[in-house]
């Protein structure tokens, strides 16, 4: 297994992909914490805390991405024919490659975190200690989100329609969920990882920390385990 | 060995694979020659384990490719040549694939070298042209040390030097005693090349023999010069053997064999007799009734 990841990890490495990825994450979480810091000046209550900090929460969008990516780019570019010819047991290759993505998607939750941390805590006052749940979330968050995205590359057939559907659900689906009915939209792929990274022990609008971490992990093992049906029957 | 039994693979509207049974033995070089849409390249990827069959099997020493340890040290596949991500350099490329497959690095420069990649190695696949990813596929191949090859179509894109180099190359490869089984367009080369082939045609095994038999048998005629030609007429049309020609020189359609059975019979010398073998490419053509060649 150890060979298959490190054979993973260069495919990662060897491409400007996800540096590009990375870079995106940063520029967004830069601009949001200096608009913050340069409107509020100082925060005034430990909900603003968590506020600000969720700002961190844009690297689960490019976690989500980098998962896709991962798994479907393979199929985009034809190179999960070499893959197979190397790993033919394809189970073995998706736990590789979500382990993959996972990792990645914590280092972008961490740069995220020390961005925030590095630009509100002088710029705006942020006080660590009522944020530090949100930043855990965050970190549990982003390699789930990841997780979640590897299984979605899984089903679709080129990365750029996996991300294409992800992003027309986080922005057009979730609304059409919460228009149906407002207590299952807490169940909803985008809400539980918004409340696992809200900070919030208990929520009305979302659930709580706690239930949002467990709908998350479902939703992330849901979506890998029938990306992992998919590719065991497809024809490559 | 390469073994396959009863194969079929049906797709929602056609079907590519239909009953499919052929073994290619170990130390062997095979052509797999079919008409487009014969089902060679989705008889090869089943063997790869990269098409699911929908009934038979299709094994490398009784086992199917999934099962095999070390796959790249048994098995290396020469596939499209578009297989590449276009920002990542052929070198990586490698090293990505001798990773999974656990196979030392420094066997990476050797084989880049060997397939005349050596400086473009480290350049983006994307600038390579056809014939640089087929010898960089042709690498990959080669990354595990494998006593079988299976290649599909590997002289696409190839210069008439590039055509020569993979020759020689697996003429190299055979000549150790290892196994090759090569789907190609190519007829001419493959005439020179292959040992024996294998013929589908609709997904169905049309001919298994070799390149002598297969093209004797689609000939089947004699070409023989006597000084004693008009005697010899005579003597075939009394046996019921029609034979046409000018001078010395006569041609049947009936086998040298008995041809010469008859000359020596009546006491007629001959001083030629050869069996009037077809190209490969006229065997395949009447065996697949003129159809096109993939």
């Amino acid at each position: 297994m150890s060979a298959l990841l490190r054979s993973e990890l260069l495919k990662v490495r060897t491409v400007r992909t996800f540096l590009w990825l990375a870079l995106a994450s940063v520029a967004l979480v830069v601009i949001a914490s200096i608009s913050v810091s340069a409107s509020t000046g100082a925060i005034g209550s430990a909900s603003d805390d968590r506020s600000v900090a969720q700002i961190a929460a844009i690297a689960l969008i490019f976690s989500l991405i980098g998962g896709i990516i991962v798994m479907a780019g393979e199929v985009t570019h034809g190179t999960v024919t070499q893959t197979l010819l190397a790993t033919p047991v394809r189970e073995r290759i998706v736990l590789a490659k979500a382990v993959v993505a996972a990792l990645i998607a914590i280092g972008f939750a961490l740069v995220a975190e020390l961005l925030v941390l590095a630009i509100t805590v002088p710029g705006a006052s942020l006080d660590f200690h009522n944020a530090r749940l949100v930043f855990l979330g965050i970190l549990i968050a982003a390699p789930l989100a990841a997780v979640l995205g590897v299984g979605l590359g899984g089903v679709v057939k080129s990365q750029g329609s996996g991300i294409a559907v992800s992003l027309v659900w986080l922005l057009i689906g979730e609304h059409i969920v919460l228009l149906i009915s407002e207590s299952a939209s807490k169940y909803s792929p985008g809400r539980a990882f918004a409340a696992l990274a809200s900070g919030e022990r208990s929520g009305h609008v979302l659930l709580g920390m706690s239930a949002g971490g467990l709908a998350s992990v479902v939703w992330a093992v849901a979506f890998v385990s029938f990306g992992l049906l998919v590719f065991l029957r497809r024809d490559v | 060995m390469i073994e396959v039994v009863d194969l079929r693979k049906r797709y929602r509207k056609a079907t590519a694979v239909d009953g499919l049974t052929f073994m290619v033995r170990d130390g062997c070089i095979s052509g797999f020659l079919g008409p487009n849409g014969a089902g060679k390249t989705t008889t090869l990827r089943i063997l790869l384990g990269l098409v699911h069959p929908t009934s038979g099997r299709a094994t490398i020493d009784g086992h199917r490719y999934r099962a095999l340890e070390r796959p790249l040290g048994r098995v290396g596949a020469v596939l499209e040549a578009s297989n590449y991500h276009p920002k990542r350099s052929g070198r990586n490329h490698l090293r990505a694939l001798a990773a999974a497959g656990e196979i030392q690095p420094a066997r990476i420069d050797e084989l880049l070298d060997f397939v005349g990649l050596g400086r473009a190695g480290r350049r983006a696949v994307g600038g390579y042209s056809l014939g640089m990813r087929q010898r960089l596929s042709v690498a990959g191949a080669l990354l595990g040390d494998p006593q079988i090859l299976l290649l599909d179509e590997p002289a696409n894109g190839l210069d008439p030097e590039g055509i020569r180099w993979l020759r020689d190359f697996l003429r190299g490869f055979a000549g150790e005693g290892k196994t090759v089984f090569i789907s190609s367009h190519v007829l001419g080369e493959m005439q020179q090349l292959v040992d024996e082939v294998v013929i589908i045609h609709h997904g169905r095994l049309v001919a298994h023999e070799t390149v002598g038999e297969l093209t004797a048998r689609a000939a089947g005629g004699t070409r023989l010069r006597s000084p004693q030609a008009a005697r010899l007429r005579e003597a075939l049309e009394r046996e019921g053997i029609d034979a046409r020609g000018e001078g010395d020189r006569l041609v049947t359609a009936a086998p040298s064999e008995r041809v010469g059975e008859v000359a020596a019979a009546n006491g007629i010398v001959l001083h030629e007799l050869a069996a009037d073998t077809a190209s490969l490419e006229e065997a395949f053509l009447e065996l697949t009734a003129g159809g096109g060649i993939e």
